[in-house]
């Protein structure tokens, strides 16, 4: 557990400073591929709820303060998004599909996300233009995520495996 | 648990004033992660330029017809405006004319960006000057194509440039061809172009002319911004019988999605 903590602070921390100086340069369209969420994603989805929040609000802090931006605000969007995606890793743990599990659930982290910075935006006082975040940015930014999503995920496997399911006992028939 | 915490955290950001705790541990952690994002940018830069050069060969054809175009054009002006300037300069100093803030009153800080725009919320950018440069709170920020934005916070090392369009940002501006006056903001819905607000119907603003920063001054009051610098490009211009103003597109002249390096403008 106490390892697992060290390697999602490591990666969450990595992970944001290499969105905030290096990916948000790059735009395809007016969207951009967010690599901060696609390792909630994956840190959700392969150690579940509570494990997904915490990284999520670490990842806010530090996104937040990286851009000198509202404290609190990114954090609060992050939290939500993991505790979901670590919510819908575990109702779907069963599935033999892991692919299209990362695909689904990368594509809802990121329509929450931006839905929600949009409504989160809009209670705050700013007029962030629904039409242009719907219409310009969330298609090319889901779409990159979605690129990103199975590489991503194959690595954060790599580094996260998921734990052992225990073996069934065989009890042989009288 | 942790929402509960963001929203503290959130709700305690926002009502207390830049000197406030979180504000300060705030740019106590960017300290820490300033060189980390320093050594993220320079890693980017060469995969960067490869993707500005890649972009601007698309249409860099056409543009350099038009360029050597509008060359030509301004080869014949530079002439007429030296002569003007001269005889500008000769009369202010026969009627001891008071003027808004100049571009002499004010050192130029020039820096790297260490941070874009992080979502279609956050037009600002970070850059790699603060207070120790100098660099204070309402410093206009330049680049060699224009008004970038205005300096919204400051850490050592490091500052927060909220861009032309962002929404809290508005700049006192003028046609430079006919003198209308009004106020340059960003366009609503209209990703990164601008509009100049609050021109009266009387004005005259024509499609192609320049908008430039008017830099008034008003006894002690004065623009935060010098005069003369250059924004943007009028592109429409439309005017109802209900509307108090004209409606006026500006197309900037700072491509806002590649900005490497600026000019923080430091009163002196």
């Amino acid at each position: 557990m106490i390892v697992d903590a060290a390697k999602a602070v490591a990666l969450i921390f990595a992970a944001a400073v290499v969105q905030v100086s290096f990916v948000n340069a790059f735009e395809l369209a007016e969207g951009k591929a967010d690599v901060v969420l696609l390792a909630l994603v994956g840190v959700g989805l392969l150690r579940g709820p509570v494990f997904g929040a915490c990284a999520g609000f670490f990842a806010g802090v530090v996104i937040d303060t990286a851009t000198f931006g509202t404290l609190g605000l990114t954090s609060l969007l992050l939290t939500l998004t993991g505790y979901g995606i670590g919510r819908l890793g575990e109702s779907t743990s069963h599935q033999r599909n892991q692919r299209a599990r990362v695909v689904i659930a990368v594509a809802l982290a990121t329509l929450a996300l931006e839905l929600g910075s949009l409504v989160v935006h809009a209670l705050l006082g700013g007029s962030a233009a629904f039409d242009q975040v719907v219409g310009r940015v969330l298609a090319p930014s889901l779409a990159l995520n979605l690129v990103l999503a199975i590489p991503g995920y194959a690595l954060l496997r790599r580094l996260f495996p998921p734990p052992a399911r225990p073996e069934r006992e065989v009890v042989p028939a009288v | 648990m942790l929402v509960l915490a963001s929203l503290v955290l959130l709700t305690v950001y926002l009502r207390e004033d830049d000197e406030g705790a979180l504000h300060a541990a705030q740019r106590i952690g960017l300290a820490v992660l300033a060189p980390f994002e320093a050594a993220g940018e320079r890693l980017a830069r060469p995969f960067q330029d490869a993707y500005a050069y890649v972009s601007d060969l698309v249409d860099v054809k056409a543009e350099r017809d038009a360029l050597e175009l509008r060359v030509h054009e301004l080869e014949g002006q530079v002439v007429e405006y030296r002569t003007a300037r001269q005889e500008n300069e000769r009369l202010r100093d026969l009627l001891d004319f008071v003027d808004g803030p100049a571009l002499a009153e004010f050192e130029r800080v020039t820096t790297r960006v260490l941070a874009q725009p992080a979502s279609a919320y956050d037009q600002a950018i970070l850059v790699a000057a603060g207070s120790d440069d100098g660099v204070a709170v309402d410093a206009p920020v330049v680049n060699e194509d224009g008004l970038v934005g205005i300096v919204t916070k400051v850490a050592p090392g490091v500052s927060s440039v909220a861009l032309l369009t962002d929404e809290s940002v508005a700049v006192s501006a003028l046609d430079f061809a006919t003198d209308a006056r009004g106020i340059v903001r960003p366009a609503p819905s209209a990703g990164s172009g601008l509009v100049l607000d609050r021109v009266g119907k009387d004005q005259v603003v024509r499609v192609g002319d320049t908008v430039i920063t008017a830099g008034w001054r008003s006894g002690n009051i004065a623009s935060l911004y010098p005069m003369g610098i250059a924004i943007g490009t009028v592109t429409s211009v439309g005017q109802q019988d209900i509307d108090l103003y004209k409606r006026v597109q500006v197309d900037p002249f700072v491509d806002f999605d590649s900005l490497f390096e600026v000019i923080v403008l430091v009163r002196r």
